[in-house]
């Protein structure tokens, strides 16, 4: 599995109701393929076998085709099948057959989407969450909570542990966002006014994404500078003055001094990967900001899910 | 409606004939009541519109293929201006105004117009017998109408802030926040949206009245049946829209808040506090009666380019078309189920299952006529004795993209599987596939079909040829790529995809679709230059060039004031060729049935009204 290989079908999935999308997305091309090719076969022998030329003339009476009328019916059944087979069973479950209230090992956030910011808020060790106002926001207590230090929020970094059911309760404070999560098969409208739960379920740890994943090639230029995600660098660069710019291994992210210094060391191209490889993007256009819109997602183990409520509860 | 007779009250085709006296210049070719003249209108308006739309794309490709880097061309950044282009590369809220208009003008000004204005208006008359449409006054204001629209839709983009940048959609409540020109915009729509209402109670008039005697409903050309559906979409499903740009007219210009709901918080201001605005409205409201209308359109897009493609392959493979009452069943069931298909825009907002389950049933529904409507034209191929002629090749091209276009559209009107290609470059791949290679292939092969008409003159073959394969295949290197595109989960209306991983990782088909678009315009300048140079310099054709069938050629080309020297009467269905026995292959359906085999037209004994 390389998530990073794109651009032929599907992404890497790492959701455990991901397989059946790509399952109904793979079978409604079988049957488009098998339409078109069947078309299309049939289109052209038309064109070759009947073209005008000397000596030729059109049949005014057709023969009677059956072979349409079996096609059409067939195609209606295969549609059927798809429809009450897989997709209104399986979309129910993943969409409204939310884990029991009392289910003991699910994990509930809120996400709040803004222009151009993806927050997370997690209840506390009470497991409550704290009341909230528009009149407190705040730089320093964003979501307007009465009491910031009883829960943590997360800005643009997602995280939640793996193999537990996660219930992410999605709205937006201003426009409609998008909350997609591409390798998780995740997603849903951020719309203002509804708090609207989806629920999703991750197989494997952002260390193992990361570790199947190969390197990719950055293209060095001013277009990086204020990009926020952090890369881990995968070879070393000298500057031009022959100090360490980057040892391979670091953690970084694109700053100015980063990238001026790379381009006076002469780097077009640097090996590198994601610290965080799965992508949180927003999927509806929501102003100018709309394709910074990411946020990072870290599938955690359970020890690195508690450390990060403890980090972000210290704050 | 009290009157039986199948051509209506024969009142109605001579009462209108008191405003065809003019002949000055301005009323003859300015605010002309002829149909043909303000089809001609429609269609240059129309073809400038979609030109224009093009080039807006154009400049977003820029973008898209080389982020953040200068445009290539320093005068072309000059011209834009250091606010929309500020040291040459696109700002981000520029490249969303060309976004939302390059859709708003493909759609509304470009590909309806030609469709349904041009087309429509020029050709339903001619094929149905009639001197004229039924209300020639409401057809020049449809025009002007339009043409007011079009030009506040262009000068939205000198105001301050630029033009509307939500998206051809304008989901509030981002497009209640957005500068001035989202006011423009709905001010626009309801002059577009008025402009088509007064166009398609036209049609619905003139077609159900106007016919020629012995025009039965089941002898109508298959576009016109196309256009009569359209007519009735347009009619039922624009009329939502117009009232909810009035309300989000309202929701900008007068604080009210029917698409706010309560609470929002913009820029981390309480939005109550910076505007005073009351909320409890609906963000989504908006996106159903917007749909309501955007669903049908798509068949107002697709339903008259059938119409077109139906009489050019009937014409060209010499034999009626298979299937032609299935046809017409097919295509009324089509525009009816088009209106219950909407909310599967709307799969990811949360709707409940009963819902969603619906909505996607209704669609697996209507994707059984359109698989109908195609199998009857590719079987319409068998037997047949096909000539290659440009509009042919053209109509032939439509049907492959066609299909592409509808069977891509499965998986999105699935939920199951629209939950990883809503809102991806996939939908973009989708829809284009039905609007550009789809219908666009089919209005060019309509202009190339109906060009003798309205000129006298054939438009050249070797331009046509220069004009149709480059434009085939690079239509398909556009919109193929996009398919995978979102497949690797890349959302649309990115400014720069490169932020994602996801989106690094298909950056080269990217760059193949920007090449690929920039190349299509080089490719259209065959089809420019034929267009214009074969008004005077084309080679001189006979009124029936096609050998065709239908009432259109029974009229002498170009069609005079009142279109026919005598008002035909109609005596066969649309698609009469090769009938056995004949010595032509084609039997007009204005000829009589005793002359018949000559395959002549013979004069009516019934004067015309004028």
């Amino acid at each position: 599995m390389d998530p990073v290989k794109f651009g032929y079908w599907f992404p890497a999935d790492v959701s455990t109701h991901g397989p059946s999308v790509d399952l109904l997305i793979d079978y409604v091309h079988y049957l488009a393929v098998a339409l078109f090719v069947g078309w299309g076969i049939f289109m052209l022998y038309c064109l070759i076998r009947f073209r005008q030329r000397p000596g030729h003339k059109a049949q005014y009476e057709l023969p009677h085709f059956k072979g349409s009328k079996y096609a059409e019916v067939a195609v209606a059944l295969i549609e059927l099948v798809l429809l009450l087979g897989f997709s209104i069973p399986v979309w129910a479950s993943i969409r409204y057959e939310l884990p029991r209230t009392d289910a003991p090992d699910k994990v509930v956030v809120r996400c709040i989407a803004e222009q151009f910011a993806w927050y997370f808020w997690y209840p506390g060790p009470d497991g409550e969450f704290e009341p909230a106002s528009a009149d407190r926001i705040k730089p320093s207590n964003p979501l307007g909570l009465r009491d910031p230090s009883r829960d943590a929020v997360s800005k643009d970094e997602f995280h939640f542990p793996v193999n537990r059911p996660i219930v992410v309760y999605v709205t937006s404070r201003d426009v409609i966002h998008g909350f997609n999560i591409p390798l998780m098969r995740v997603k849903h409208d951020a719309v203002p006014g509804l708090n609207i739960p989806i629920w999703f379920q991750a197989t494997k740890t952002n260390d193992e994404i990361f570790a199947a994943m190969s390197p990719e090639r950055l293209r060095i230029g001013p277009a990086l500078v204020g990009r926020k995600e952090p890369y881990i660098a995968m070879e070393a660069v000298k500057a031009a003055d022959g100090s360490d710019l980057l040892k391979s291994g670091d953690t970084f992210v694109f700053g100015e001094a980063l990238v001026k210094g790379l381009t006076g060391a002469g780097v077009q191209e640097l090996s590198v990967k994601l610290k965080f490889p799965v992508e949180l993007a927003c999927a509806q256009l929501c102003g100018n900001g709309h394709s910074g819109m990411r946020a990072a997602v870290s599938i955690d183990t359970e020890e690195q899910f508690a450390a990060f409520i403890a980090g972000k509860m210290a704050k | 409606m009290t009157d039986t007779h199948p051509n209506g009250s024969p009142g109605a085709r001579e009462a209108h004939g008191g405003g065809h006296g003019e002949t000055s210049f301005l009323w003859k070719y300015v605010f002309s009541q002829d149909h043909k003249v303000i089809g001609i209108q429609y269609g240059i308006t129309g073809l400038c519109f979609l030109f224009f739309g093009f080039t807006l794309m154009m400049l977003m490709r820029w973008q898209l293929a080389y982020p953040n880097q200068p445009l290539p061309w320093p005068w072309l950044a000059e011209l834009l201006g250091n606010i929309r282009a500020p040291g040459g590369v696109l700002e981000a809220g520029f490249y969303n105004q060309l976004g939302a208009m390059h859709g708003t003008i493909m759609v509304f000004l470009g590909v309806v117009p030609i469709a349904v204005g041009a087309f429509g208006n020029y050709v339903v008359p001619l094929q149905i017998g009639a001197p004229d449409m039924a209300f020639p006054k409401l057809n020049m204001a449809s025009y002007w109408v339009y043409f007011c629209g079009g030009v506040i839709m262009l000068a939205s983009f000198f105001v301050p802030g630029g033009a509307a940048s939500s998206g051809w959609t304008s989901y509030p409540p981002l497009s209640n926040i957005a500068t001035q020109g989202q006011t423009w915009w709905l001010v626009g729509m309801v002059f577009l949206i008025t402009s088509s209402l007064l166009g398609s109670v036209n049609f619905i008039v003139t077609i159900v009245q106007m016919r020629a005697p012995g025009l039965s409903m089941f002898r109508l050309p298959f576009f016109v049946w196309a256009q009569l559906v359209t007519a009735f979409l347009l009619l039922l499903a624009f009329p939502p829209l117009e009232a909810a740009g009035v309300l989000q007219l309202m929701d900008r210009v007068f604080g009210t808040s029917f698409f706010l709901p309560s609470g929002l918080v913009v820029n981390a201001i309480p939005y109550a506090q910076t505007t005073g605005y009351s909320g409890g409205g609906s963000a989504l409201l908006w996106q159903h009666l917007f749909w309501f209308l955007a669903h049908p359109e798509v068949y107002v897009l697709i339903l008259p380019a059938m119409g077109i493609v139906a009489e050019i392959v009937a014409n060209n493979t010499r034999k009626p078309l298979w299937g032609y009452r299935l046809l017409v069943y097919a295509a009324i069931f089509l525009g009816f189920m088009s209106f219950i298909v909407w909310a599967h825009h709307m799969f990811m907002t949360g709707m409940g299952t009963v819902m969603s389950t619906f909505f996607q049933t209704t669609t697996m529904i209507i994707s059984i006529p359109s698989v109908i409507i195609l199998t009857c034209m590719i079987l319409s191929l068998w037997g047949g004795s096909i000539r290659f002629s440009i509009p042919m090749l053209f109509a032939l091209a439509f049907l492959p993209m066609f299909a592409i276009g509808g069977l891509t559209g499965l998986p999105l009107g699935l939920t199951l599987s629209d939950l990883h290609l809503h809102d991806t470059y996939y939908v973009i791949g989708h829809f284009h596939y039905v609007v550009a290679p789809g219908t666009i292939m089919a209005l060019f092969a309509g202009i190339y079909y109906w060009y003798p008409k309205v000129t006298g003159r054939k438009m050249s073959g070797l331009l046509g040829h220069l004009h149709f394969w480059p434009t085939l295949i690079l239509m398909n290197s556009i919109f193929m790529p996009m398919f995978f595109m979102g497949m690797a989960g890349l959302n649309r209306r990115m400014y720069d995809q490169t932020v994602y991983v996801h989106g690094r990782g298909v950056q080269p088909l990217s760059l193949m679709v920007s090449w690929s678009a920039w190349m299509l315009a080089v490719a259209q300048i065959p089809f420019i230059i034929n267009f214009f140079k074969s008004w005077k310099a084309g080679e001189k054709v006979n009124d029936n060039p096609w050998e065709a069938t239908t009432l259109e050629w029974a009229a002498p080309s170009p069609p005079p004031h009142g279109n026919f020297t005598t008002l035909p009467e109609v005596h066969r269905g649309p698609y009469e060729y090769s009938v056995p026995g004949q010595s032509g292959d084609f039997c007009p359906q204005h000829a009589r049935p005793d002359s018949a085999s000559e395959g002549t037209p013979s004069a009516p004994p019934v004067p015309a009204a004028h």
